[in-house]
């Protein structure tokens, strides 16, 4: 019992440092940010990837083993509400931890991005004879302009032959034979080609990305696309995020030097230096989550328990006299 | 008018916070009914600017940290007026009042505005999860001043408030029961927080810091649960251990939206 509430500050403890310091980062970061030997101490002790680390991960299982134990004891004695309402208590923070536990193991996701129009054969991601299809993406909008609501219609055609039109929004996640598919992204798909001395290179990129010319001397083009160009602006900027007024903007560079600009309608071609650019179309891209966990019932079955547990452990009469 | 309702709110809790220091010193004809009272019309002019903050957005104010720390103070005065009857000592309603002027400051400092509200928080699942978090974080703020009460009246002489002072027995029965209604009501933010999560980003826990954080106030409390039950720890260090609590509260709240970047950043 005493080692239970030294398990809980330790862990609180651990828990406050894991959060002050940047999780995940790659080793470089922490050497740059935190100087050499600081840098270092964090790596050795994993401080940086804390709660993945063995020893996190031990004194969690150390304190579920001791809840275990505390559990298993108060199994042989409860008499009163309040005395089941813990032992419930107790058992169902066990099973939350026992869902994470195989949350961890069993959960698969991955995300993709997905073209207007496109197709996904989601067998490769385990889930065989299953394609998603993205009819459409919308963005719903406030009056000022301000995003309401990312939403993907989609079309899933089931191993069963089955088809399943749905929308995909934020919060709204779409639920299917166990998985979910979330959104969760978005942005423009830029399309057309680039010629250079009979060379022809086509490309559909993703807005801010760039396309390599020339590896050799590292030359570059970096595409960036302007929805709603504001001509009056000296600077290349969109009046709001509707695509009214569309434009291409192509950087040539050269590291990090930029050689020549080109701001083209749809349909038109720029002329950057022996390169010619030629902007054909430009759509929606939605970045979609797909999450199958089939540990979920276990944790959420651990949060009604806990509820329960609550509620019959503190709401007995329970009253400042 | 909205912000007036808020002055008025921090001009009765000044009064409150006033009246009853001087109370705490001298004492005279209701001393204890008249920070009160003024308390209670700080709560009533508090909600009268969320209602009205509410009607302009066309939503609850439960979406930025300056509406959640209206809410707090809200939450806070609203349990106070549960409690007060209780233990009717003026250091508690004095520092209840000055723990309301203080985060009533600390909103005014914040960025006000009404904004629509974003993707991530057309949800359901954001009124419970507020809901429960004023309730918690008033509670926890008043075990924090049951507590303070509590080591101060070890420090101070006798003679000195000597008689403003409740008993330790009432002290630490609100003290308990303020932290055993924070800690429940916490478990339920902590759980809509999991299932939220879950629909939101496909994950019901991601150690993001505000969650983090939340966990740690929520072990904190735990052990000032367990040290009580098992040690009979009621007397300074379970008071201590709640005014960490408070603290790791705060840093949650304040701490965490401000200085670490991370999904809850709503301001």
């Amino acid at each position: 019992m005493r080692l239970a509430i030294y398990l809980l500050l330790v862990l609180a403890a651990l828990a406050a440092i894991g959060s002050l310091i940047p999780q995940g980062q790659p080793h470089e970061f922490y050497r740059a940010y935190y100087g050499r030997p600081v840098g270092e101490l964090i790596i050795f002790f994993s401080l940086h990837n804390i709660y993945r680390s063995w020893w996190f991960i031990s004194l969690e299982g150390l304190l579920a083993v001791n809840l275990l134990l505390c559990t298993v004891r108060r199994l042989r004695q409860p008499k009163t509400l309040k005395e089941w309402g813990s032992l419930l208590l107790h058992l169902s923070l066990l099973v939350i931890l026992v869902g994470a536990t195989l949350s961890g193991a069993l959960k698969r996701s991955i995300y993709v991005e997905m073209g207007t129009g496109d197709s996904l054969d989601l067998a490769s991601y385990g889930f065989p004879g299953t394609t998603l299809t993205v009819e459409d993406f919308k963005i719903e909008y406030y009056p000022t302009l301000e995003p309401k609501q990312y939403i993907s219609y989609v079309t899933l055609k089931t191993a069963q032959g089955k088809q399943i039109k749905k929308e995909i929004k934020v919060n709204y996640p779409l639920e299917f034979a166990g998985f979910k598919i979330y959104q969760v992204s978005y942005g423009w798909l830029l399309k057309g080609q680039v010629v250079s001395n009979d060379k022809t290179i086509p490309f559909e990129l993703p807005d801010k990305k760039s396309l390599p010319l020339d590896e050799g001397k590292g030359v570059r083009l970096f595409f960036m696309f302007l929805p709603d160009y504001d001509e009056e602006s000296k600077n290349l900027k969109s009046r709001s995020p509707l695509p009214r007024n569309p434009r291409l903007v192509s950087l040539l560079m050269q590291g990090h030097e930029i050689l020549d600009v080109g701001v083209v309608h749809p349909g038109e071609t720029a002329h950057l230096k022996e390169y010619s650019i030629t902007f054909s179309s430009f759509r929606y891209y939605t970045g979609l989550e797909i999450k199958k966990d089939p540990a979920m019932p276990v944790v959420y079955a651990g949060f009604i328990l806990l509820l329960g547990g609550l509620a019959m452990r503190y709401i007995s009469n329970h009253q400042p006299k | 008018m909205e912000v007036k309702f808020y002055l008025i709110a921090y001009g009765f809790l000044f009064v409150a916070l006033i009246t009853s220091f001087i109370s705490l010193w001298k004492q005279f004809k209701y001393s204890l009914q008249l920070p009160v009272g003024a308390m209670l019309l700080a709560l009533l002019a508090l909600s009268l600017g969320l209602i009205q903050r509410s009607m302009t957005a066309g939503r609850l104010p439960f979406a930025s940290l300056y509406e959640f720390t209206l809410l707090f103070v809200w939450g806070l005065l609203l349990l106070f007026m549960f409690v007060q009857r209780k233990i009717k000592s003026p250091l508690f309603n004095a520092l209840v009042a000055l723990l309301g002027v203080i985060l009533l400051s600390c909103a005014s400092t914040l960025p006000s505005e009404t904004a629509p509200l974003m993707p991530a928080l057309q949800s359901i699942w954001l009124q419970f999860h507020v809901f429960t978090a004023i309730v918690a974080y008033g509670a926890f703020g008043l075990s924090f001043c049951a507590g303070v009460v509590y080591l101060l009246k070890g420090r101070l002489k006798e003679k000195a408030l000597g008689l403003a002072l409740p008993s330790s027995e009432k002290l630490e029965e609100v003290l308990h029961w303020s932290v055993v209604v924070g800690f429940s009501f916490m478990t339920l933010v902590l759980i809509t927080g999991a299932v939220w999560a879950e629909e939101v980003w496909g994950s019901w826990w991601s150690w993001d810091p505000k969650e983090t954080w939340a966990l740690i106030t929520w072990l904190i409390y735990a052990g000032y649960l367990h040290a009580r039950k098992s040690y009979g720890w009621t007397g300074e260090k379970a008071a201590l251990m709640a005014v960490i609590g408070f603290a790791a509260v705060l840093f949650t709240l304040f701490g965490v939206s401000l200085l670490i970047p991370g999904y809850h950043s709503y301001l």
